[in-house]
């Protein structure tokens, strides 16, 4: 209150003053966010490639329609939806028991989140090759396990749905603790009076999971799924790492092609379409995780 | 002749809520005027304006019949201590009385002198060399007030000083306030929600609701002739009881009451004849009796609950659809749910417009 | 049901600290009881003990003849509020007054009567729909009350309910309390550090400081008849004057020296006082009064602070020992600071305590 009060006092002067300072920051932001994704919005609307001579031709739509009739795009764009609908449920069910069972203070607990989060850690491109040793065919650790269930090795990353299979495991390895550090945050975050008041009550741990923890825990979890969605969404290093998109396009995201269309064809116009496509997905999931956290805020405030 | 400090019609408006409109007052040179009234009444928004923290949006404020609108709140020569203390942790407490006249570039003997001399006055002299963290809530408290009281100022705005305090502490600060008072001999305005401190304390008590002065005065003339409803509950502990009717008369100091078909008649009175509607009938907890027979100038209801406090019993009686506050001895006792009647002194009553909560009636 | 015995009950906090060192009381069915002591004093760890949310670390709780110490707190047949609320946020008013009746299964029509009933009587019906959240403190206390008294319990435990709710509300809910543990004949134990609170909701009082109980009693014991200097102090507004009194002997008659007066006990109005050379006399402000200085010998002072409050005025007076008396007179009274004045006390209203033991002294 006194604040806002003191705020609305700022002289003209300190008006300018403070706009001056602001200012390097607004012009580095312009240079480099704003120029750049102006430019490849304008670029999205030309056909341009860098690999020949021809020069760029004003397309207007074009490059989005031929990329909705492109196999290729709606195969990224499922297997991008694949990783999503199968490696979350899986996380937050994980992360979750992870979450309940560190919140339990036991001796040695704050080593175990420790170690727990080194996964969280590593450098995706480092995960990326780790997993590629771990499950190579031949001499990966994981197939040497399994032959002592009498399995025969697999070619994890050579087969279609292995190979999907392995990149939802390396991800779910990668983003469990995540997913168990913010619901361990959010578990903390309900006031401990809350339990008090619910064992006198007479609830069993049982109820006061299901009815006091779970429903508390909800706004954290909607956070924590989108959260995961607009990561997975952008999943590029891990992947291109241990398959590259393969074998053949079977494991091809969005950015696994974006990559390609960018660096390996250099098609400049159909990279900027693709992006801006990408861009617009993400902004509407961010509107939404806004929405989430907002009415979670308005609904707390006392 | 111009009064020292003069606020004249002063209102502010926000976009939003209300601020405070036309209000008006002033302050004679070394009188204490405290401003009393519930969180959101525009209290505080006064007392910054005043300080000149916010801007009004109309209306004036005259300093020895100098405007002082255009004057920045570091110019005009006013000192302020804020509810939160606010105090600087990194300074001594002696350094915290200090800071305002190391601004104003003092001799060193001199700040020690005027610190010396206030801490004193606040009894807080063994704390100087103590950080704020280091001392209690009433003492930083009174280092706080300490450091708005050393400086030479036209005038004083304490806006709830002692709000933070405990309750026992409380009771002692506001005492020692008088005496502060008077050996300064500084004009001091003084914004409070506890109405015990504004009776104290105040040569003039101005009541605030929602952003509207609503009676000033000497504080003992508001407390036994409120104008209307809200000053009459606002001062009071238990506040002032009120019981509905809807209609009635006074007729040859005969006051008759109605609610449907039920008539009390109560005799004695002191107001000329009138006739009205839906009214409020005030009276204050000690001009009531309770008794558990029916008599002249008693009004039935029963016991909804009675406590014990110190040597009394405040008595709650449910009238109709209302509650009223009763305190008696000890000797007298009645049991929950029980008939009682209580008997008026007729001649301390008031009564309230329903509608608009004001007075009505004139005193013969 | 209702019977509730602690028996040298201890809680020791990390192996040293002593939070509540050994205290045993029982107390029976339809008794509201108040644990009263400032933070700190071991109540609410006490309170928390019964409740099974703190462990026992020594001695034993019985509830109903049953030894609890091992039992979970839903298991214990008790019920209990919260200071802060601790409402399920994520609940409307209705479902959180439910909650404990959907724990035990109870149908649904039944939930309906009970949870409306018990809106009605603390006056919340017209919030059920609504979170917590969005409403005022008092109405979210109503809440956490409503839950607790919505099923029956062999004891209902509040922990500092009103402390967070604002005057008005206080007041209000502190008497619909009080109402409904009478009428419903409930067991309660009540954890407060106010002392008004207490006096009005008990039965009977337990004071606790350091971990220890100084008195129990009645409201009225506690009062008039206070254990020691602790309780003294603690309870009562102004709270009970304490005066050093030496015994001296000159020219063959005996006096007793207070501040700097020398009066003999007839002059003072007492019949009997403690044969010790040295004693404390403590007695309340109400019953401390002046004197007319041309016909009466008493205790002389100067006028330290003056306020008036409304319907009475308080005063606090200096002896030249630098001791404060506090008094309590009519709200006629006018006294100026620094005026002199002479003091007299009720004689059948003075207590003697013991300088060392700080107890009192009661065979004379």
């Amino acid at each position: 209150m006194l604040n806002n009060n003191r705020a609305l006092t700022l002289g003209e002067s300190q008006k300018r003053f403070a706009l001056l300072m602001a200012a390097p920051g607004l012009v580095a932001l312009i240079l480099l966010v704003a120029g750049p994704l102006l430019y490849m919005f304008v670029n999205s609307l030309f056909v341009k490639t860098l690999a020949t001579p021809v020069p760029p031709r004003f397309a207007f739509l074009k490059n989005y329609l031929e990329l909705f009739q492109n196999v290729r795009f709606w195969n990224a764009f499922k297997n991008t939806m694949v990783i999503m609908v199968v490696g979350i449920p899986v996380q937050s069910a994980l992360g979750l028991l992870m979450a309940l069972l560190l919140f339990k203070k036991f001796p040695g607990s704050k080593v175990v989140i420790a170690l727990f989060l080194i996964p969280v850690m590593i450098t995706p491109v480092v995960s990326g090759f780790e997993w590629k040793i771990i499950l190579d065919e031949r001499f990966g650790p994981i197939n040497y396990l399994i032959s002592f269930l009498g399995a025969a090795p697999k070619a994890w990353l050579a087969k279609p749905v292995l190979a999907m299979i392995s990149i939802i495991i390396m991800d779910t390895w990668q983003w469990t603790p995540f997913v168990t550090v913010v619901l361990l945050a959010g578990l903390s975050a309900i006031p401990k009076q809350v339990y008090e008041a619910s064992s006198v009550d007479g609830s069993s741990s049982w109820e006061t999971l299901w009815r006091i923890t779970m429903p508390l825990l909800k706004p954290m979890f909607a956070l924590v799924v989108l959260l995961r969605i607009i990561f997975i969404f952008k999943i590029f290093d891990p992947v291109q790492v241990l398959t590259g998109g393969g074998p053949g396009i079977a494991t091809e995201t969005l950015s696994v092609l974006t990559y390609i269309y960018g660096f390996k064809n250099f098609n400049v116009g159909m990279t900027s379409t693709l992006a801006v496509i990408q861009l617009i997905i993400m902004v509407i999931i961010a509107k939404l995780f806004m929405a989430i956290v907002m009415k979670r805020n308005a609904g707390s405030t006392e | 002749m111009a009064e020292y400090l003069e606020i004249k019609s002063l209102s502010k408006e926000y976009s939003k809520a209300t601020g405070i409109s036309d209000i008006s007052f002033s302050c004679s040179e070394g009188s204490f005027t405290v401003i009393l009234g519930p969180s959101g009444a525009g209290k505080s928004t006064t007392l910054n304006i005043i300080a000149g923290i916010l801007q009004e949006t109309s209306g004036e404020v005259l300093l020895k019949s100098e405007p002082l609108g255009r004057v920045p709140p570091q110019k005009r020569r006013m000192s302020m201590v804020f509810e939160d203390y606010a105090l600087y942790p990194t300074f001594s407490v002696f350094e915290n009385i200090a800071s305002p006249l190391r601004v104003r570039s003092f001799s060193e003997n001199d700040i020690k002198k005027k610190v010396i001399s206030i801490a004193s006055m606040l009894g807080i002299e063994e704390h100087l060399d103590k950080l704020p963290s280091q001392v209690s809530g009433g003492q930083k408290q009174r280092t706080a007030l300490a450091r708005c009281l050393v400086r030479d100022a036209d005038f004083y705005l304490l806006d709830e000083p002692i709000a933070h305090l405990d309750a026992k502490l409380r009771h002692r600060m506001r005492g020692e306030f008088k005496r502060i008072h008077r050996e300064l001999g500084k004009t001091m305005i003084y914004v409070s929600h506890d109405y015990r401190e504004a009776l104290a304390l105040a040569d003039n008590l101005l009541i605030f609701n929602e952003g509207r002065l609503e009676q000033s005065g000497n504080p003992q003339e508001v407390f036994s002739n409120p104008k209307n409803t809200f000053v009459a509950t606002l001062l009071g502990e238990p506040p002032m009881n009120l019981i509905n009717y809807q209609s009635g008369s006074v007729k040859n100091a005969c006051l008759i009451l109605k609610n449907g078909s039920e008539s009390t008649e109560l005799k004695g009175v002191n107001f000329a004849d009138i006739e009205f509607g839906r009214v409020l009938l005030g009276f204050r907890h000690f001009s009531v009796s309770i008794h558990d027979q029916v008599g002249s100038n008693r009004i039935p209801g029963f016991v909804y609950v009675w406590e014990p406090i110190e040597d009394t019993i405040t008595y709650t009686i449910s009238i109709g659809e209302d509650l009223v506050k009763v305190v008696t001895t000890r000797s007298e006792h009645f049991e929950l749910n029980q008939n009682v009647y209580l008997e008026m002194d007729p001649k301390a009553l008031y009564l309230f417009d329903a509608e608009t909560g004001n007075r009505i009636g004139t005193r013969v | 049901m209702g019977h509730v015995e602690l028996r040298n009950v201890w809680k020791i906090y990390d192996k040293s600290f002593e939070a509540v060192k050994g205290i045993s009381v029982s107390f029976s069915d339809g008794e509201f009881v108040s644990l009263l002591g400032p933070s700190g004093c071991g109540k609410t760890s006490t309170l928390r003990m019964v409740a099974g949310l703190e462990e026992i670390s020594r001695g034993e709780i019985f509830i109903d003849s049953i030894k609890v110490n091992d039992l979970e707190p839903g298991d214990r047949n008790v019920a209990m509020a919260f200071e802060a609320y601790a409402l399920y946020p994520h609940l409307t008013v209705y479902e959180n007054i439910a909650y404990p009746l959907r724990i035990r299964k109870i149908a649904d029509s039944e939930i309906k009567t009970r949870v409306n009933e018990m809106c009605e009587s603390l006056g919340i019906t017209k919030y059920v729909n609504e979170f917590p959240s969005s409403l005022s403190g008092g109405v979210q206390q109503s809440t956490g009350l409503a839950r607790a008294l919505v099923r029956p319990a062999s004891l209902y435990l509040l922990d500092e309910v009103l402390s967070h709710l604002d005057a008005a509300e206080r007041t209000m809910l502190r008497a619909e309390i009080r109402r409904v543990q009478k009428l419903m004949n409930l067991t309660a134990l009540f954890v407060t550090h106010d002392q008004l609170e207490a006096m009005a909701m008990s039965d009977r009082i337990i004071v606790m400081n350091d971990g220890i109980i100084h008195q129990i009693g009645t409201p009225e014991e506690i009062y008039d008849s206070p254990e020691d200097l602790f309780v003294a102090g603690f309870v009562g507004e102004p709270p009970m004057n304490t005066l050093r009194v030496k015994r001296i002997t000159e020219d063959g008659k005996e006096y007793l020296q207070i501040g700097s007066s020398k009066l003999t006990s007839a002059e003072l109005g007492l019949k009997a006082f403690p044969q010790k050379s040295e004693f404390i006399i403590a007695m309340r402000p109400k019953y401390v009064g002046l004197l007319d200085s041309s016909k009466q010998k008493g205790v002389e002072g100067s006028v330290h602070t003056f306020e008036n409050l409304g319907d009475y005025t308080q005063a606090a007076i200096e002896l030249e020992s630098g001791d404060i008396v506090f008094m309590i007179g009519d709200v006629d009274l006018r006294l100026q600071l620094d005026e002199k004045v002479i003091l007299g006390f009720v004689p059948e209203k003075v207590l003697f305590y013991d300088i060392e033991t700080t107890k009192q002294i009661k065979d004379i």
